[in-house]
């Protein structure tokens, strides 16, 4: 058997698998009948199996080089390096969209291995198996990666440029399809929730982990495609706006605005019809983003290229948008909550308006993708909205969530009395303004760069604040040294310290974007061989250009010296593409980073333009995704040491 | 009024400041920020419309109109569409694919009747042959063509 034959025939199988596993689940749920439940449940192994066969002959054909295999032929060649070949899985469209499947299949068998049996699983699992059934589905018809090319070439046509020439593109796209994958457990679970009319708080704490795991996934993808960008596209930033890049930010905001505002729910049982709004909108802007970028509606850089998936994905989307409506509307009345809200100042409060940010930016981002297309629709003339757009909105809005961030952790649940939040803001409010100060004295104009500085000191002084005070508290019920106390703190509540530390690196962030935004600088210069010139504060020293010939690529770099150090901003050919990709040469530096691009050369009379890039503080955007990550993964570690039994007002407070 | 209702009165202010503020930034910069693509005719049709804003001016690089100074990264080429034309001035490489007779997408201003560009925009495109001489150039097809690199 061909491995075209193979791979379709293991996705028909999964596919058969997968509607079965759906038919049996949803029966089984809505007749409440455990065995036909357990049936559906069970499908999620063959599912699974063949969906890895699938992926597996996949990767089989690319490795050998099976130019029958219309994917192989169009997206592999033989000269790519192994690793090349073994990503190229993701390197286009219709090989991503059987990764997205596989990690689904995978999520789905995990659920239904693990997840506890009650009411909802049958749904959940319905639900999941709906969207496999559709992922499948496109990978057996419109988004087929193994059709069989009639006559094979004898090489294929090789990869995308952009995506073989840096590593972490082999890291990136995975990390991004297990956090819209992950998002799927939580939707399932909502709509299982709406169906059983069972609305309280159950099926929140149920998949809380999942909604984190989600979001640290997706902030890590985001981080990693913005330093991608860095690293590879030669203009010395990480985030343009693009069309792909705002796809992906949509479900971030979103599901940050749900991890919030759960907590609402959990604690008040209040914002039940918020909280499934927000997780039917994360999840469902992960299919919407994909139809954006994938559908030629809207112009990216990341395009494939237009193909008949985008308006599949738009249908999926449209009917999954409708039903999740119809379902809510039926339960309606279950939906309303028990009580209302207390006094905005309180943590709920706090929640909700950094909320409403987080739905603002994402409405912000919608329109800004969509508005050139609308206008065209309607005026027949074609605009653009760049970044200056995004960038006006977005900076008030961000900085707005960063200030909101920084006084959350301050207020407590339900209403606080005026001179406990003065006591516990008094000397972060005095550090933040000092903060300000100081910076302008320094010479920082930039309105954005000083409340940026002005939020983060707050923000990092009322996590001291709040944590002191907790620990002060511990220890006159506990006894101990203070650092017993917070020891005790941090293992009986990773969920609040986890939260802090990703606190903290939004901090670091923030500082990074501001820094690096407000004050890069960039010169583009000539240099004839063996010439010298300072630019920015550097010595640099062309030597000449140098060559080197790869099986699958053609390199000439500048040999340069900056600051007594040798680097060589290249310019990489791969063998069918014409044009270059610039592979810049940077000096990484906590302090900032200087990007060297070689933007054209001579071979012949071995004159360069080179364009240097001084970026301050850019790496922390790098650093504080880590720490970010880390916060994430924290909050996940279950509580080791019981919660004290005398809980005061004050320890509340500063509880998750 | 009883404490509820004050609250929800509170709610609703903090509700209309927050989409309110939102809502403003976001039509008074999507007025100033819309980036129209025109041609030199579209321009000057429509001078006024046009004249203080940035806007993506697309058409064909003349031939042997480009000057380029390797020293000072000074680019000076003629813009046109067939009908009307304008000069270009930017300062940095032009990239590879930048060649009199092909299609050209500049983002900048007008300054007086020269366009002073910031950015330079070729499209990648597959079909791009050299014309033959004497041949026609057909500007409106490169022109569409060129319109979808926004």
């Amino acid at each position: 058997m061909t491995n075209s034959t193979l791979g379709e025939f293991s996705i028909l199988a999964a596919l058969v698998f997968c509607v079965w596993g759906f038919v049996n689940s949803a029966l089984g749920g809505s007749r409440r009948d455990s065995r036909l439940a357990e049936v559906g449940r069970r499908a999620a192994i063959p599912t699974f199996l063949f969906a890895t066969f699938a992926l597996i002959v996949l990767e089989v054909a690319l490795l050998t080089n099976d130019t029958s295999v219309n994917y192989v032929a169009n997206h592999s060649a033989s000269t790519s390096p192994l690793w090349v070949k073994i990503v190229s899985l993701w390197g286009a469209l219709a090989g991503s969209i059987l990764l997205w499947a596989w990690l689904l299949a995978g999520f789905l068998l995990l659920v239904s291995r693990i997840a506890k049996n009650d009411a909802l699983r049958p749904y959940a699992l319905a639900t999941m198996f709906a969207v496999l059934t559709f992922f499948l589905g496109v990978n057996a018809t419109v988004g087929s990666p193994f059709l069989e090319v009639p006559l094979p070439p004898l090489d294929g046509n090789g990869p995308n440029a952009l995506l073989q020439n840096h590593w972490m593109m082999a890291v990136h796209p995975v990390l991004m399809y297990i956090g819209f994958v992950g998002l799927s457990v939580p939707f399932a679970y909502a709509v299982a929730a709406m169906l059983t009319g069972r609305l309280g708080e159950t099926w929140l704490v149920q998949t809380r982990r999942w909604s984190i795991v989600a979001w640290g996934f997706l902030s890590a993808a985001i981080v990693a495609g913005g330093w991608w960008s860095y690293e590879v596209l030669g203009w010395g930033g990480y985030w343009a706006w693009d069309p792909v890049e705002n796809a992906s930010i949509l479900p971030w905001f979103f599901t940050t605005a749900y991890l919030h505002s759960l907590q609402i729910q959990e604690r008040r049982r209040i914002l039940k019809g918020w909280n499934l709004g927000l997780i039917v909108a994360a999840f469902s802007s992960t299919v919407f983003g994909t139809f954006l970028t994938r559908s030629g509606i809207v112009q990216s850089v990341h395009s494939f290229s237009k193909s008949p998936i985008g308006p599949v994905f738009l249908g999926f989307f449209a009917v999954m948008l409708a039903i999740t409506l119809y379902i809510a509307y039926k339960r309606l009345s279950l939906v309303r909550d028990d009580h209302s809200l207390d006094s905005p100042l309180s943590r709920e409060g706090a929640f909700l308006a950094g909320n409403l940010l987080f739905s603002s930016f994402a409405f912000t981002v919608v329109l800004g993708t969509m508005f050139p297309v609308f206008y065209e629709a309607f005026t027949n003339k074609t605009t653009s909205v760049g970044a200056p757009f995004f960038n006006q909105v977005g900076i008030p809005i961000g900085l707005a969530i960063l200030g909101l961030m920084a006084i959350g952790p301050a207020l407590t649940w339900r209403r606080l009395e005026g001179v406990a939040l003065r006591k516990t803001l008094t000397v972060p409010g005095i550090l933040a303004v000092l903060t300000g100060i100081v910076a302008l004295v320094l010479g920082i104009r930039d309105i954005n760069v000083l409340f940026t500085l002005a939020f983060s000191s707050l923000a990092i002084s009322v996590l001291f604040v709040v944590t002191g005070n907790a620990v002060r508290q511990r220890k006159q019920f506990e006894g101990g040294s203070s650092l017993k106390a917070l020891s005790d703190l941090l293992n009986a509540y990773p969920r609040r310290y986890g939260a802090y530390i990703t606190h903290f690196g939004v901090v670091v962030i923030a500082i990074g974007i501001a820094f690096s935004g407000a004050y890069k600088v960039e010169r583009e210069l000539a240099f004839r061989p063996g010439e010298m010139k300072t630019v920015l504060g550097h010595e640099v020293h062309y030597y000449s250009l140098v060559g080197e010939e790869r099986p699958e690529k053609t390199i000439q770099a500048a040999k340069i010296e900056v600051d007594g150090k040798e680097f060589y901003p290249a310019q990489n050919y791969y063998g069918t593409q014409r044009e270059a990709v610039s592979t810049p040469a940077i000096q990484y530096k906590v302090s900032g980073d200087f990007y060297m691009v070689l933007v054209n050369g001579d071979p012949k009379d071995q004159s360069v333009s080179l364009k240097f890039i001084s970026s301050p503080l850019i790496s922390w955007i790098w650093i504080g995704g880590l720490i970010v990550v880390i916060g994430a993964a924290l909050t996940l570690i279950p509580a080791i040491v019981s919660e004290p039994k005398t809980v005061s007002s004050n320890v509340a407070a500063a509880s998750d | 009024m009883n404490p509820r209702s004050r609250n929800t009165w509170k709610y609703l202010l903090g509700l209309v400041i927050i989409l309110g503020g939102v809502g403003f930034v976001l039509s008074s910069s999507l007025n100033t920020n819309l980036t129209f693509f025109i041609t030199p005719s579209e321009y000057l049709a429509d001078t006024a419309k046009y004249s203080d804003k940035t806007v993506r001016l697309g058409g064909v690089v003349q031939e042997n109109s480009v000057t380029y100074n390797k020293q000072t990264l000074e680019l000076r080429f003629v813009i046109t569409d067939g009908t009307s034309k304008f000069p270009v001035s930017f300062t940095g490489t032009p990239p590879d694919l930048f060649k009199p007779g092909r299609g050209v997408t500049v983002e900048g201003k007008f300054v007086g009747s020269t366009f002073q560009g910031s950015q330079l925009l070729v499209k990648h495109s597959e079909e791009y042959r050299a014309p033959k001489p004497g041949e026609k150039l057909d500007y409106a097809n490169i022109t569409d063509k060129i319109k979808d690199s926004r």
